[in-house]
């Protein structure tokens, strides 16, 4: 039931899309019935695919840098006070500045010889921030006498990083990362929007041109693989943390 | 002989507060004292300062390298994600020991505490006796001359910890071990401990020799245990009842 139901609702609204479109003859150029998006998906298979690839690498690469930065500055962040408190206001203004400002200059400075890196990097700023948070959280919440057993055990901070701190950080280190993903997926679309043609030649550019030749159909048929991609990424992450926490998080507990 | 001895030693906090002042005692080797005294009147500060995890401010402390301390935190303080063999296991992996010697003080540990059926299973499996069981497990498996508690049992319903109190000096005779026990509950100081030093506001107030005639039979209806549990009430600042 819980799969089928979304599924079902799903294929009403495409029929009603379908049959509302040609009982009002709406031109395709507004909105094409899915019929029509469909045959779009297919005729421009291998070139939309293609594309799908580009912003796959973009946000991959995005999330990847993302994850491990973020990681590594929130175990700097709960060693060393100091530090935190002298970089978290520049982290700050990197996460509200409105990226789709920052990204004309980014795309300037390294965007010239490598526009691929400029779209990472775009990527990357929108991705960062949530996994910073939720990582450091997560090791601030570690029960303190965990932290006293270790001392009382002689740990070094190697194990005390590898048998503590990461695994006790896992749930929210894997809630971050799931709304990274996202977020990752987000900031290669909008890096692609202001890269622009000819410099990108991932899906949204796709969108972007389509749109200029008004082939709608198209637009959609791109559209459709972006939220594909964004559910398949979801799903992976939800699927990793299901893999890592079922056996003893709380969160897994059967009511 | 003095296993662990403390020396005018207080404790004050970096936010001002002083937990403890001018402490003296000693704790000889073998022996199984008690730490009573009400919530907040520095018990539980005085076992970290036994244990090294706080430096006192003042005085001096002479006791044991960490690596010979057994602890049991006032909770289980079980990592969540490690099977019970792996949460027993984990401080002797810290300290480097080989994997058979390993494997020998598991077993050993395991069948102290009554929990050789339950290696494999996760903290979540397991009740809060259980559990507390497990972390006492994790202590004994360092086979600690000194064992140090905070509190251990009081989360516990009375029966599981009558269990676990008894369990507990069967275990201390059986180890040789000096055990310094922190609880609030008057009749498990008196029913666990040869000794009990009371304490309140951060001073040590008095000690009290608990005659230990007629453990042989039921010690919980002997008349010296009444008899030790109405003393400490007293000195605890109650006229009547045990508490």
């Amino acid at each position: 039931m819980r799969y089928l139901t979304p599924v079902l609702l799903g294929m009403a609204l495409l029929a009603l899309w379908e049959i509302w479109v040609s009982a009002a003859s709406i031109p395709v150029f507004i909105l094409p019935p899915p019929s029509a998006i469909g045959a779009a998906l297919v005729d421009n298979f291998a070139s939309l695919i293609a594309a799908l690839w580009v912003t796959v690498k973009v946000t991959a690469a995005a999330f990847f840098w993302a994850a491990v930065s973020a990681i590594g500055l929130a175990i700097i962040f709960t060693r060393a006070r100091l530090i935190e408190m002298a970089l978290y206001p520049y982290v700050v203004t990197l996460q509200v500045t409105p990226v789709v400002a920052i990204a004309p200059l980014i795309l300037i400075w390294v965007g010239f010889d490598n526009v691929s890196r400029a779209l990472v990097i775009i990527a990357w700023i929108v991705a960062f921030f949530p996994m910073l948070t939720n990582t450091v959280q997560g090791l601030r919440s570690i029960d303190p006498q965990l932290h006293d057993l270790m001392r009382l055990s002689g740990a070094n901070w190697w194990q005390r990083l590898c048998y503590l701190e990461m695994p006790a950080a896992l749930p929210s280190i894997l809630t971050g990362a799931k709304i990274s993903g996202g977020l990752a997926l987000i900031g290669a679309v909008v890096a692609e929007f202001v890269a622009g043609s000819g410099a990108s030649t991932g899906l949204a550019w796709r969108i972007i041109e389509a749109g200029n030749r008004l082939e709608i159909a198209t637009m959609f048929a791109s559209l459709a693989l972006l939220s594909a991609l964004g559910i398949v990424l979801f799903y992976l992450l939800s699927f990793c943390e299901w893999l890592l926490l079922h056996r003893w998080h709380e969160s897994f507990r059967r009511g | 002989m003095t296993a662990l001895a403390l020396n005018a030693a207080s404790l004050q906090y970096d936010n001002g507060f002083t937990a403890l002042r001018d402490i003296t005692a000693e704790f000889t080797r073998g022996s199984f004292t008690a730490l009573v005294g009400p919530s907040g009147c520095g018990k539980s500060s005085l076992l970290r300062l036994l244990a090294g995890l706080e430096p006192p401010s003042t005085g001096s402390v002479s006791g044991l390298a960490q690596s010979d301390i057994g602890f049991v935190f006032q909770e289980p303080t079980l990592l969540a994600w490690r099977s019970v063999a792996d949460n027993i296991t984990l401080p002797l992996k810290i300290e480097g020991h080989s994997q058979n010697e390993i494997a020998a003080r598991l077993a050993e540990a395991l069948q102290l505490v009554g929990l050789a059926d339950f290696a494999d299973a996760l903290p979540r499996q397991l009740s809060g006796g259980m559990k507390m069981r497990v972390s006492l497990a994790r202590a004994l498996a360092k086979r600690p001359p000194v064992l140090l508690m905070d509190e251990p049992f009081a989360a516990l319903d009375e029966l599981t910890r009558f269990r676990l109190d008894d369990d507990l000096r069967a275990i201390w005779q059986q180890q040789n071990c000096t055990i310094v026990f922190v609880t609030h509950s008057v009749t498990e100081a008196a029913y666990l401990a040869e000794r009990a030093l009371v304490m309140q506001d951060g001073q040590l107030k008095s000690a009290l020799a608990i005659d230990q005639t007629g453990r042989a039979d039921n010690f919980r209806s002997a008349p010296n245990y009444m008899a030790a549990c109405a003393e400490l009430s007293k000195a605890l600042g109650h006229e009547a009842g045990t508490g």
